[in-house]
């Protein structure tokens, strides 16, 4: 009897807990989105409340989402506010700061996160690259691009490749030089053009093989058949096998038959029947058939 | 609406007065505005300096869709639309509140409730607001 009292008051417990946890997670829910919903207030409502929840003891996404709202109050003081949490918060609300000011695409804040990219760490550095990148801001990636080094530079010149900032990467080519990081970048931003001119400069071989091979992301007909003539035109292993890649990337199996077709290697057929096989090509079981019938 | 405008500042007021008396007894109900039985779409202008134009479509009273916006530019539903005219933003502010505190209403619905009351305009709207978000009563 004493164990059943003992039992009833333990459930008892345990579902006044599970309810009170409950109704502090809807008390948590409605106070995001009363937060939220001051995006539709009148500015000057909303900001006195949305520097309370940054000012207060509130949870990292509720100061995040006024963070969200700030960018969208178009006061010099919510840009003031949000360069102060850019500049002095730390981790990921600083990044978060950051972010929304690429959100909000305030001129004289994003101006102002030149300085904050200059002063800070790893991962400050990339919410700038991000926030210019929300922004749609080419220059001031390519800005950073031009003068930062390693990773640094690796992640500007990507952002500019995801931005299809074709004219700022070829900029940024006859500054410091074509590298692997530019013909990644070419190749994401579809400068088809800028990878031919890489490709036909013998003088640095394996960048001319990486912008080969490269061609393949961008696709399409045209680099189909420049692919099998730079195979066709190729002086080294090294190139034939960058566009046979480039080939596979793009899915140009015809050119790879067409190449298959007109060898009389059997070395080579063996190479390019293994590719046609990676490519899962339709025609790859009709080669193999008149292989073994002789017809190789 | 100038004409409405200039007589409307006591009226609101004793508005304001009669609507926290019924939240007092536990009651938020808005007379001009649509009633517990309401269906179908109902528009109203909130009247702010932002002219907010509110409509709802409702169902037995309760919300299924909420849409707002300043000035004129929204597109207006398809179909019957009952017009309340130009209503005060503590009314307009009482009409949501009723639906963020309804437990049994749809969340997405208590949440775009939220955002008609951001855009009501008025003192107790943002202290409502601020009760919220500082943790206050009452829970959802």
């Amino acid at each position: 009897m004493k164990s059943l009292a003992k039992l009833t008051i333990l459930i008892t417990a345990l579902l006044l807990a599970s309810n009170a946890a409950a109704q502090d997670n809807a008390a948590e829910e409605l106070k995001m989105a009363a937060i939220e919903a001051l995006i539709s207030a009148p500015p000057e409502r909303a900001l006195p409340l949305v520097n309370k929840v940054l000012a207060g003891d509130h949870s990292a996404d509720a100061k995040e989402k006024a963070l969200f709202v700030l960018s969208q109050i178009d006061k010099p003081e919510a840009q003031a506010t949000l360069m102060r949490f850019a500049t002095e918060a730390n981790g990921e609300l600083q990044a978060e700061a950051i972010r929304m000011i690429g959100i909000g695409g305030n001129d004289t804040s994003l101006e102002g996160l030149r300085e904050i990219y200059a002063s800070g760490g790893s991962e400050t550095r990339e919410a700038v690259l991000e926030a210019y990148l929300i922004a749609d801001d080419k220059q001031a990636i390519f800005d950073i691009a031009v003068t930062a080094e390693g990773d640094d530079f690796e992640e500007a010149v990507d952002m500019l490749g995801a931005m299809g900032a074709r004219e700022e990467l070829r900029e940024l080519s006859s500054r410091v030089g074509a590298s692997e990081e530019l013909i990644d970048a070419y190749a994401i931003s579809g400068d088809l053009d800028a990878l031919k001119n890489i490709a036909q400069d013998s003088s640095k071989p394996e960048l001319q093989a990486e912008a080969i091979e490269a061609m393949g992301i961008v696709g399409g007909d045209d680099v189909g058949t420049t692919l099998v003539q730079i195979y066709k035109d190729a002086q080294s292993e090294r190139i034939r096998e960058a566009a046979l890649d480039g080939m596979l990337i793009s899915g140009h199996d015809t050119g790879v038959i067409e190449l298959y077709r007109a060898s009389d290697s059997p070395a080579e057929k063996k190479e390019l029947l293994e590719y046609l096989v990676m490519m899962g090509s339709d025609e790859v079981w009709q080669l193999v058939d008149a292989a073994l019938d002789g017809g190789l | 609406m100038a004409a409405g405008r200039c007589c409307s500042g006591w009226w609101t007021l004793m508005r304001t007065l009669l609507f926290a008396a019924l939240l007092l007894c536990g009651g938020v109900a808005a007379a001009d505005l649509p009633g517990n039985s309401a269906s179908g779409w109902h528009r109203w202008q909130i009247d702010n300096k932002h002219e907010t134009t509110v409509y709802v479509r409702l169902q037995d009273g309760r919300p299924t869709r909420i849409r707002t916006h300043d000035g004129d530019c929204i597109r207006p539903p398809k179909g019957e639309v009952t017009d309340h005219g130009l209503v005060a933003a503590s009314e307009s502010y009482l009409w949501f509140r009723q639906f963020v505190e309804m437990r049994e209403l749809d969340k997405h619905m208590r949440e775009a409730a939220l955002f008609g009351i951001a855009q009501s305009d008025s003192d107790q709207a943002y202290d409502y607001l601020d009760s919220l978000i500082s943790g206050g009563q009452p829970r959802m």
